[in-house]
């Protein structure tokens, strides 16, 4: 099987700073595989993701969708790239003046016409796709509410709604419940593994918990200070290799 | 310096110059006699003529709406310069031209605008229009610079990670965060043109200000007084509706 996005070597060095943040990562990406990738703060995590969608500009290295090196594309071809790509932020990055109903179209905003939605006109498909969607993430009766009256973990499941409307190929999550107490983490993870494995979507997924790591995913990978120092299946993972991924160094 | 403590030197003050006043050389009481004839006597500013009540409304009417049209003018085109003169939305050298230009109109008194539209437009409402729009246009428009500048970079981040365009970028993740605090300045503006307002039309840019000097150059106090109140219940009337507004909005 070929994999769906190919991450080929990527290395990131921020300005002024000496240090790697992320070097030679290699990842391949197959459909519908739940890839946790675990490691201390500063280990490069959210370095990675934001390589992968261009949020953050890698120093070298190369991604491949579809076998399509992303560098070669037009910056009108990578935005139709982006919009294969769903992203949960840690701190839900919802626009917190408009109505949940305008956030979750959001998601759309790379796949339709710019003067339409800038004057706010949206199909009737579009917004009973969204109200569907809503519907199915526990969120019907806030609708119409603005995001900023939910509370973390509502907000967290709108901007799971945002991604899923984009029907994406790939979900990258960048510490999605880290700000959420643990009962509404474990049902938000729940959430997003189920919906997405329904959907055949792939999701990355950066978590610091190991057992919420261990338990929903297929494949686990360990960064340290930016280099890869675990990959393996969930179900090989031991104590062990967690102590190589977290020793001190 | 509490409230009190001015109450009270203040009342020491009008003590010693009460008790003093006998002392006092014959030019420095002959002064206080104008004084206490311009404020009480019965031509005096706290005898208001209120049968001129007309003439009042109508100065107060248009010096509203000069400082309306003016604060709307300011407004349409400092939300533009604002956004184009802040860092984080616009190229560095425009941004920084943008800015000295602002810098620039902002240290013109409006009053010496108004002179100089006038001379230009002629006198009357439309110059205190102009020069109203030109002034607040400089504030303004630093302020939506600083408005612009402090907005929070992740809904941003979220438009372009699902393939936004920078005018949806615009669109749903910028003006959303702006607008609110851009509408507060703007109410703010407002209250301070309309006192604005009243004083340009001492040079000849139309409105109240005209009935005002007027009155003045012909020592009619009881007109100037019922002016006065004229003033201070549309400023206040205008400050306390565009602050319920304002504390909405944020």
């Amino acid at each position: 099987m070929k994999p769906l996005l190919k991450i080929e070597n990527i290395s990131k060095k921020y300005p002024n700073s000496k240090k790697y943040a992320l070097f030679n990562f290699d990842l391949d990406i197959f459909p519908s595989e739940i890839i946790a990738i675990v490691g201390k703060s500063g280990s490069g995590k959210s370095t990675f993701l934001r390589c992968v969608n261009g949020l953050t500009e890698a120093s070298n290295g190369n991604i491949y969708f579809k076998q399509r090196n992303t560098k070669s594309m037009s910056s009108k071809e990578y935005r139709k790239y982006r919009t294969n790509i769903g992203f949960i932020f840690q701190n839900y990055n919802l626009q917190d003046r408009i109505s949940v109903l305008d956030n979750v179209l959001t998601g759309l905003l790379g796949q339709r016409n710019p003067l339409m939605t800038t004057f706010g006109l949206w199909s009737k498909q579009d917004k009973e796709k969204a109200k569907s969607i809503l519907f199915e993430m526990g969120l019907s009766q806030h609708v119409q509410k603005r995001a900023d009256q939910l509370s973390g973990g509502e907000k967290q499941r709108v901007s799971i709604a945002r991604a899923l409307i984009q029907d994406p190929k790939i979900i990258l999550a960048d510490e999605p419940v880290a700000s959420l107490d643990p009962p509404t983490a474990k049902k938000i993870l729940d959430d997003l593994k189920t919906k997405c494995k329904k959907r055949k979507i792939a999701v990355v997924i950066n978590l610091h918990d190991i057992e919420m790591a261990l338990k929903y995913s297929d494949r686990i990978i360990g960064l340290r200070n930016g280099e890869k120092v675990w990959d393996s299946p969930s179900s090989e993972a031991t104590k062990e290799s967690f102590k190589q991924i977290y020793q001190k160094t | 310096m509490n409230n009190k403590k001015i109450l009270l030197s203040l009342f020491v003050f009008v003590l010693i110059g009460l008790i003093t006043n006998e002392y006092l050389p014959e030019t420095n009481k002959k002064g206080q006699e104008i004084f206490t004839k311009i404020l009480s006597g019965e031509n005096g500013l706290f005898n208001p003529d209120l049968s001129i009540y007309q003439n009042v409304a109508k100065g107060l009417l248009e010096s509203f709406q000069i400082a309306l049209i003016g604060t709307v003018f300011a407004g349409f085109f400092s939300l533009m310069l604002g956004i184009l003169a802040a860092e984080n939305t616009s190229p560095k050298p425009i941004s920084g031209f943008i800015k000295f230009t602002l810098n620039a109109i902002r240290t013109i008194p409006e009053i010496l605008l108004a002179i100089i539209f006038i001379v230009g437009v002629g006198p009357g409402a439309f110059a205190g229009v102009l020069a109203l729009g030109f002034h607040s246009t400089g504030t303004l428009s630093k302020l939506t610079a600083e408005v612009t500048e402090s907005i929070n970079k992740g809904p941003i981040e979220a438009v372009l990670a699902v393939g936004g365009s920078q005018i949806s970028v615009f669109r749903y993740s910028a003006l959303p965060q702006i607008m609110p605090e851009f509408v507060s300045i703007l109410l703010y503006r407002l209250e301070i043109n309309i006192r604005a307002a009243s004083v340009l039309g001492m040079v000849g840019a139309g409105g109240i200000g005209k009935t005002l000097f007027f009155a003045l150059m012909a020592r009619n106090w009881s007109h100037v007084g019922t002016i006065l109140i004229g003033i201070i219940i549309v400023v206040t009337l205008v400050d306390y509706i565009s602050g319920k507004i304002r504390s909405k909005l944020i």
